[in-house]
């Protein structure tokens, strides 16, 4: 195809796009929406009208038989179709109107792992995505088959027909099993796990972590070509290797591999295991990679091998078009929330009590960096990303926040980079985390908690009745006293809705079709309407 | 690809019923067509950047993501906490005691936080039993009196009676954690 033509045919196709755009507002099609993972719905509709959110109620409750805790969150396409695959290795479509099952994969049997030991690994754990090949439209998504390799359980992607769940193709193993002895350095106990695909071009991208750091494994990102699920070996990102190979190097991306500006954004886990360094040292970072090749364009490492305490960088990042430039988000398990810009040049740290912190820590610096639960993906809306982070007490109290949400002010200085912050109601003060990814519509945020419950807050800037709050970002210091001891005086935001659910809720409250899809640790998948 | 998912206004909701499948393969379409390194034409640059344009206008956000406006002094309550509230030190710090136990040895152990506001040096003090303070934040924090300042970060440690100076050099606000060892009562 000429190259001018095909040009002139791309502009042609975004015509046609800018003139229908907004129809893509309906539906909820990869996890965090989109593949920038922005984890918004821009959507003025009663979901963000803070006089009518209120009213939001169950209408429908899917729970089948022999579900367990749902980890996946709802897709919820063009079809009108819902998409979820459960613990017990089942993927379900469900109509989005009435809750009733469509079909399901497998027909008989599940996809299910021998290697079991958290929701990560017992059946299908991640969110699919949507597409087309040719004019079929499919469903992809991970999860562990021991109908190949070692029959262990070893983890592989699926393609299937959307509209009647016939399979379309199947890749190769890409999450290796080859054992199951717990901590073993010559087994190999990959998993695909959280990580959901991303569709760019004409490629399918995951993550490959591992079962419960049993030990940690080789952090990889695959590429399987869309068309029959091969695996696209011009595509190369992995961790480096230690000198002799003396265990394996960690980087398990655990997380899911974001697009923005045409390249790829991961992040990725800890390596240090008392052996030495892997070299190149990719653990612990924020890397942009070449979506051709899966070349390192640009790293960020803020904690250095010598001070890894497992603060696995788990949570997918968000690719932000913000009113200062493009933003790459994301925050650590440590609970520090970083913002890069394309160019891997950091914009700033959040919390930032020291300046020396944007080039990374050091040791001896007094931070500390170990398994904290800050594991969730933000939201990011505009100029503010919202997220679950350590806030002013990472360096006194990190796990105070991990039943907060933050507001940070992304394109502010450093002194006013708090929007608001927010204990969740109904969330465990100390969870494994206390709550799930929020989303976000029109400055509406939607989380789920642990303990169930559906929370609905608005941004000060939509709410119609003045935040009743104010508060100190620093715990246990007044606002009288608050800015005077260099801290912040800010809202508490409004909680519209608080709708208890049947069990806990470790995915993401999908917005689509006017509606909110939201599934549950009991197995159930409800859809509510305001 | 994200600008393609901007928010409705009125205007175009009328373009939006029923049209998610052609969207979707159009996104789809578009984005396969563009991720590949192509030579566009000046007319077909200018095409497209004309129509973002027109699509970031159309989509622009319709609420203000800037920071909000300051908080209505009325508005000024006590703070939600979960710790011991901080109260202000004769010094001019921010302290609050975390733990305070007897050993039973004859001393007791107390942890305290403090913080130090940004660019202030506080008045010397001295503490009745011997400390060790670890700063977590800010620089040039806590240092005998006298002395200009110590290094930061630091865990220093003080003699019982020992004038202690806390100066923040930073920004920032500075956290200390100190942990005193006392004469217990019974001791004395």
């Amino acid at each position: 195809m000429n190259r001018v033509f095909r040009a002139r045919a791309c502009a042609l196709a975004i015509v046609a796009l800018v003139a229908i755009a907004t129809s893509a507002c309906e539906t909820w099609g990869d996890f965090r929406n989109d593949q920038s993972r922005t984890g918004n719905q821009n959507v003025s509709d009663a979901l963000s009208d803070p006089s009518r959110v209120g009213r939001l109620h169950v209408v429908w409750k899917f729970h089948p038989a022999g579900a367990i805790g749902f980890t996946a969150s709802p897709m919820v396409p063009f079809n009108g179709n819902v998409y979820i695959g459960n613990g017990d290795g089942v993927f379900y479509a469900v109509d989005a109107s009435t809750g009733a099952e469509k079909w399901h994969y497998p027909a008989r049997g599940a996809l299910t792992s021998r290697f079991t030991c958290n929701p990560s690994s017992y059946g299908i754990a991640s969110s699919a995505t949507m597409t087309f090949i040719g004019l079929t439209p499919v469903v992809i998504f991970a999860a562990p088959d021991q109908s190949i390799g070692t029959g262990l359980g070893e983890g592989r992607l699926f393609a299937l027909n959307a509209n009647n769940g016939n399979e379309v193709w199947k890749s190769p193993v890409l999450a290796h099993i080859t054992g199951l002895t717990f901590g073993s350095v010559t087994e190999k106990h990959e998993q695909i796990g959280y990580s959901s695909p991303l569709i760019y071009g004409s490629e399918v991208y995951v993550g490959i972590g591992n079962h419960c750091d049993n030990p940690i494994q080789w952090g990889r990102v695959v590429a399987v070509n869309l068309a029959d699920g091969s695996i696209d070996g011009s595509f190369s990102f992995a961790d480096g290797l230690r000198p002799g190979n003396a265990s394996p190097p960690g980087g398990d991306v655990w997380g899911s591999v974001a697009e923005g500006g045409g390249a790829l954004y991961v992040t990725t886990g800890n390596q240090n295991d008392g052996n030495a360094e892997p070299s190149p040292s990719r653990g612990l970072s924020m890397l942009r990679l070449d979506a051709t090749s899966g070349a390192v364009a640009w790293q960020k490492q803020p904690v250095p091998y010598a001070l890894d305490g497992d603060p696995d960088w788990s949570a997918t990042p968000s690719y932000a078009q913000t009113s200062c430039g493009n933003l790459i988000l994301s925050t650590e398990k440590d609970g520090w929330t970083w913002a890069m810009r394309d160019s891997g040049a950091p914009a700033w740290v959040f919390p930032s009590d020291n300046p020396s912190w944007i080039n990374g820590f050091t040791p001896k610096d007094g931070t500390v960096h170990g398994d904290s639960r800050y594991i969730r993906p933000g939201a990011a809306w505009g100029d503010v990303y919202v997220t679950m982070d350590g806030g002013e007490d990472t360096m006194s109290n990190v796990s105070q926040g991990e039943h907060r949400l933050h507001a940070l002010n992304v394109c502010a200085p450093d002194s006013s980079r708090v929007r608001w912050m927010l204990d969740v109601p109904d969330a465990s003060a100390f969870g494994d985390p206390s709550l799930g990814p929020p989303t976000i519509t029109n400055g509406m945020v939607f989380v789920g908690t642990d303990q169930g419950h559906l929370i609905v807050i608005a941004d000060p800037s939509i709410s119609k009745v003045p935040p009743s709050r104010y508060r100190c970002t620093k715990d246990g210091i007044s606002n009288a006293n608050c800015a005077a001891s260099g801290f912040q005086v800010v809202p508490e935001p409004n909680v519209l809705a608080n709708i208890a659910l049947d069990g806990a809720i470790v995915g993401e409250p999908a917005i689509a079709r006017h509606n909110v899809y939201v599934a549950t640790g009991a197995g159930s998948l409800y859809m509510l309407d305001p | 690809m994200a600008s393609f998912a901007g928010p409705r206004r009125g205007r175009w909701a009328v373009l939006c019923a029923n049209t998610d499948l052609i969207s979707f393969q159009l996104r789809r379409a578009v984005e396969r067509c563009c991720s590949r390194r192509i030579a566009m034409s000046g007319f077909s640059r200018a095409f497209s950047a004309a129509l973002v344009l027109v699509s970031i206008v159309g989509c622009a956000k319709s609420r203000d993501t800037s920071p909000l406006a300051s908080p209505p002094a009325k508005a000024y309550v006590a703070a939600t906490s979960v710790g011991p509230a901080y109260a202000v030190a004769p010094t001019g710090a921010l302290s609050r005691t975390l733990y305070k136990a007897d050993s039973g040895l004859g001393y007791t152990v107390e942890i305290r936080e403090a913080i130090v506001p940004p660019r202030r040096a506080l008045a010397a003090t001295s503490l009745q039993g011997g400390v060790v303070v670890e700063s977590l934040t800010g620089s040039g924090i806590a240092a005998p009196a006298g002395a200009r300042s110590a290094q930061s970060p630091a865990v220093s440690s003080f003699a019982a009676g020992a004038p202690l100076a806390l100066n923040n050099a930073s920004a920032r606000p500075a956290e200390l954690r100190l942990f005193v060892f006392a004469p217990s009562a019974a001791s004395k």
